[in-house]
């Protein structure tokens, strides 16, 4: 018995990436491979997107590779109904890329990515009647769809927000029926729903006031490292799954 | 006589040109100031918050800035991505580019002002003050809540 233990732990040494679960044993691809999983992605959204651009920025100057080499465009006040028009125009919100204003369709018929991630809603304001919300979102992701055929489209939930949050239109019940809502369109369409909101909340299902700048709504530097490990999380999954 | 005369007035005239190339040769030439000591006296200044340098790829996409068409460059602007503060100090390499960049620049002034005209109007009025100025080949964009200190910075420095 002894010398068959010796063997297994020899086994063990030689092997050191494998994780031992009661499911099938899956090899974990190393970090520098998973952030430049995401050197095509191209990220759309709104503050929350342009904070993590910030921060993924700031980590790119520390020779970090968080994301790889990421493309993030972000209008702090975008919304979904800015995602569905096809063209930019003076009189509306657009993503500002090169010097000039895109519409989201425009835009990736030009840069043409292999991923999308998208993180918007919390400009348009929570109801509790959303549909017509969902069917918004769903038509900017059928011009998304139509202008980059082969991305691979992510749609991000609804950040949660802090308890001092006051405002009527972003309270947490709110999103949290919104983001369920939004995962069954995305499952109907056949496009991928990541929940970055969970492991954002704390015990009582709301945004910790230690993850906030702002006490309400946006992330700090912990809130946002939470946001990249489960982007990681993510590609970690879709690297496994092509194994 | 007049002979002597004419000779001294010409000896005259010949040393006070002398005198006019010498001084010209002494005096200093005005020392143009790098961008990069420039900025750094700005920080000095302590009104501007944590800034982050953009680099080639990230100017280009975010502002079309185009940095080989540049002679020198300081682009920053804030980490924190709810305030509205960025510098851009630019020595542009020919006439082209700084046209070229003036137009970008003036551009970079009007979309931050329409993103932070109904999300944070505190953001907007500080935009509003911001300085963009082109004099020759160098070009300034500066916005802060404090911006004549930066620009009285940038003005004691031409």
């Amino acid at each position: 018995m002894k010398p068959f233990f010796i063997v297994l732990c020899c086994v063990i040494a030689l092997f050191p990436g494998v994780s031992y679960t009661e499911e099938a044993i899956q090899l974990e691809h190393p970090q520098a491979e998973v952030d430049h999983w995401f050197d095509d992605a191209l990220f759309i959204g709104d503050s929350l997107t342009r904070q993590l651009h910030n921060t993924v920025m700031k980590e790119r100057h520390e020779e970090k590779h968080t994301l790889g080499k990421a493309l993030m465009l972000a209008s702090p006040n975008y919304t979904i109904y800015n995602a569905t028009r096809r063209f930019s125009s003076e009189n509306v919100v657009n993503i500002q890329y090169r010097g000039l204003d895109w519409s989201v369709f425009k835009l990736l018929k030009d840069v043409q990515p292999a991923k999308v991630f998208i993180l918007l809603g919390m400009n348009d304001g929570m109801k509790k009647s959303h549909q017509h919300l969902i069917v918004r979102y769903a038509k900017a992701l059928d011009l998304m769809a139509e202008a980059a055929p082969d991305a691979m489209l992510v749609v991000q939930a609804l950040t949660p927000v802090t308890q001092k949050m006051k405002d009527p239109l972003l309270q947490q019940d709110l999103i949290d029926s919104f983001n369920a809502s939004l995962a069954s369109m995305c499952a109907e369409k056949g496009v991928y729903f990541l929940d970055i909101a969970t492991p954002l909340k704390g015990e009582d299902g709301f945004l910790p006031m230690e993850r906030s700048t702002d006490q309400r709504i946006h992330l700090n530097l912990e809130g946002i490292k939470i946001w990249v490990d489960t982007l990681h999380s993510f590609a970690q999954t879709r690297l496994q799954e092509h194994d | 006589m007049d002979h002597i005369y004419l000779s001294k007035s010409r000896l005259l005239s010949l040393c006070l040109l002398l005198l006019i190339a010498l001084l010209a040769a002494c005096t200093p030439q005005g020392k143009q100031v790098s961008l990069s000591q420039l900025y750094q006296e700005m920080e000095q200044t302590q009104v501007l918050p944590e800034m982050l340098p953009l680099d080639a790829e990230e100017a280009y996409n975010l502002i079309g800035l185009e940095y080989d068409r540049l002679a020198e460059y300081v682009v920053m602007i804030s980490q924190n991505s709810l305030l509205a503060d960025e510098v851009i100090l630019i020595r542009s390499k020919d006439k082209a580019a700084a046209d070229a960049v003036y137009e970008l620049l003036e551009g970079r002034l009007d979309a931050k002002a329409k993103e932070a005209r109904n999300y944070s109007p505190e953001q907007y009025a500080i935009i509003q003050k911001g300085i963009l100025k082109r004099e020759g080949l160098n070009l300034v964009l500066l916005v802060s809540p404090k911006v004549e200190i930066l620009s009285e910075v940038y003005e004691n420095n031409k």
